[in-house]
């Protein structure tokens, strides 16, 4: 296999280009089903994931790629860099991350990202801030159903 | 509108499941569309520790009857039960696992204290479920297995404590397991049945438990696919103990009390890592020709003699730990009788030597340099000591200045 063949081209949704190696895209199932499909080029686009987001998705997908290559580097020390990884991400990147990490098919990125989430929100207030939800409910159906869940709201 | 609306609900119940479930339930109470989204969550975790009054107990009881009745999840991944109240009746528990089984549970893990006796909490159409891939079962639950058992998928069986219909009920459990890879048995103190037999043709990894104070007559095991066991035979009257040949085991652990050993030690002699702790001595005719790793228990005052029987039926031991197990006591009172000749394994392959809880009193002292002087091959020598009976400095000298067969060997006191 020549050079050029070991490497792809991932274009985002505003047309950023990123060239990285196949092992690393692969790790996408989405990608790997486009790759298989030989009517694809060398150059696959993404539609639905910005060039912001395709970048950090990439960056996640190499620090994987090299690890599980290796197989000697620490299961700790990639789990520290994924809780990094996720930190410092504000509520709309973490969602545009679950998004892409569930279209591009990336089961440990999409659990990486919902985990996240889970642990920015510890209390019930916290979750419904963060998310951001609208309560549409009647005061009558908020009774009821508190009334029905009765144990959830013990403390 | 919602941020969070470009989520689809898949999406949502992903993020849902890592939450604890009571607050994943709470999330009912969010909006329209979060009030159903908990009900298809693939794992539920529910414990009444938090249920210090009875109506809280009562809600609780309330919710899960209703709760698990009106799953959405085809199929629920797993369920853990952790009850201990008696505000839950056997009948209660029996609803709970029946509507788990309905949802084609594949896990279930339930720990129950009954009060006062141990209680039947499985329904009928639980022992037929094709789905359940792992069960354990902890506590006062007692099992009387019907005829129709048959749990096709099943890889992992836990069985802590519970009490048997009779000495049948659990080998007729196990002939209704036929993928069991991985089976642990603890009994309970109060048993009745007096002896018991696990055969499973496909088990890879079995633990043991037999308590000290239990009246028993024996046991049978028949595993030939075995890869590990744990033995934690505690009970010192004498009983039989009739293990057959496991050809392709790697990893024993062995903690026994019975005086007689040697079908024990037979049916072992093909692993590469063994953990044994027993005042018993095999006798003769066995060899452990893959036999690695050894790692004895100090705390049986002849200890020693077990350990130059092994050290002389295992050629090949490379790595050599003594230690104290969990929950032994070793108060340093060992005898050591240095044999009339060395152990080949000592001359030809031992490379490393880790000794934690050396108290460094004259028996094991002589042990210590007695292993220096012949080990030709060694290259570390680990020494752990807390309580001393002698100076730690002593300690030291002594063995830094004794001769050692090894040049290269480091000797590091820890």
């Amino acid at each position: 296999m020549s050079k050029s063949e070991k490497k792809i081209v991932l274009k985002s949704l505003d047309n950023e280009a990123f060239e990285v190696e196949k092992a690393v895209a692969l790790q996408s199932q989405t990608i790997w089903v486009m790759c298989e499909d030989k009517c694809v080029g060398n150059e696959i686009p993404l539609e639905n994931v910005t060039g912001q987001i395709l970048a950090k998705v990439i960056d996640y997908c190499k620090k994987h790629a090299v690890v599980d290559g290796d197989g000697d580097e620490s299961s700790e020390e990639l789990k520290n860099w994924d809780t990094e990884f996720t930190k410092n991400m504000d509520q709309s990147t973490l969602f545009n991350m679950i998004l892409a990490a569930n279209y591009l098919n990336i089961k440990s990125l999409l659990n990486l990202t919902c985990q996240a989430v889970a642990d920015k929100t510890k209390t019930i207030d916290e979750f419904h801030t963060f998310l951001n939800i609208e309560n549409n409910f009647t005061p009558e159906e908020e009774a009821q159903i508190c009334q029905e869940n009765l144990w959830a709201f013990d403390d | 509108m919602d941020r969070i609306s470009g989520l689809s609900d898949e999406l949502l119940v992903i993020i849902l499941s890592f939450l604890p479930t009571k607050m994943a339930v709470s999330t009912s109470i969010l909006s329209k569309r979060w009030e159903h989204l908990w009900r298809w969550l693939p794992k539920l975790e529910y414990d009444d520790q938090n249920c210090s009054e009875s109506s809280q107990c009562k809600r609780l009881k309330w919710f899960l009857l209703r709760g698990l009745a009106l799953h959405r999840a085809p199929v629920i991944e797993s369920l853990r039960l952790k009850i201990t109240n008696p505000y839950f009746k056997p009948d209660v528990m029996r609803l709970m696992v029946a509507s788990a089984a309905f949802r084609n549970v594949r896990e279930l893990d339930i720990h129950y204290s009954s009060f006062p006796g141990k209680s039947n909490i499985l329904p009928i159409n639980f022992y037929t479920k094709r789905s359940l891939v792992f069960l354990k079962l902890d506590g006062g639950i007692f099992l009387d297995n019907p005829d129709m058992v048959c749990f096709h998928s099943l890889k992992t069986l836990q069985l802590q404590g519970v009490a048997y219909f009779n000495e049948e009920t659990l080998q007729r459990l196990l002939s209704s397991c036929p993928a069991l890879e991985e089976l642990l048995v603890d009994i309970s103190e109060d048993d009745k049945m007096r002896k018991f037999t696990i055969i499973v043709p496909t088990l890879q990894r079995l633990s043991l438990y037999i308590p000290y104070f239990y009246d028993i007559d024996g046991f049978v095991i028949k595993t030939p696919s075995l890869k590990y066991l744990k033995l934690k035979d505690h009970n010192d009257k004498s009983h039989y103990c009739l293990i057959d040949n496991m050809p392709n085991l790697i990893e024993a652990y062995v903690d026994v009390e019975c005086p007689d050993i040697k079908s024990l030690i037979g049916s072992i002699t093909s692993v590469k890592r063994l953990t044994i702790c027993s005042e018993a001595l095999y006798g003769e005719g066995f060899v452990f020709r893959q036999l690695e790793h050894l790692k004895q228990c100090r705390c049986k005052e002849f200890s020693s003699k077990l350990l130059v029987s092994l050290l002389n039926d295992s050629p090949k031991v490379r790595e050599l730990e003594l230690f104290e197990m969990h929950d032994h006591y070793y108060n340093g009172m060992i005898k050591w009788n240095q044999p009339d000749t060395v152990p080949g394994c000592i001359l030809s392959s031992l490379q490393i030597l880790n000794w934690s809880v050396y108290t460094g009193a004259p028996d094991e002292r002589n042990l210590a340099v007695y292993i220096l002087k012949n080990a030709t091959h060694l290259k570390t020598t680990t020494i752990y000591s807390e309580e001393c009976h002698v100076p730690k400095f002593e300690m030291i000298k002594e063995l830094a200045l004794s001769s050692r067969a090894s040049t290269t060997c480091q000797l590091v006191f820890d």
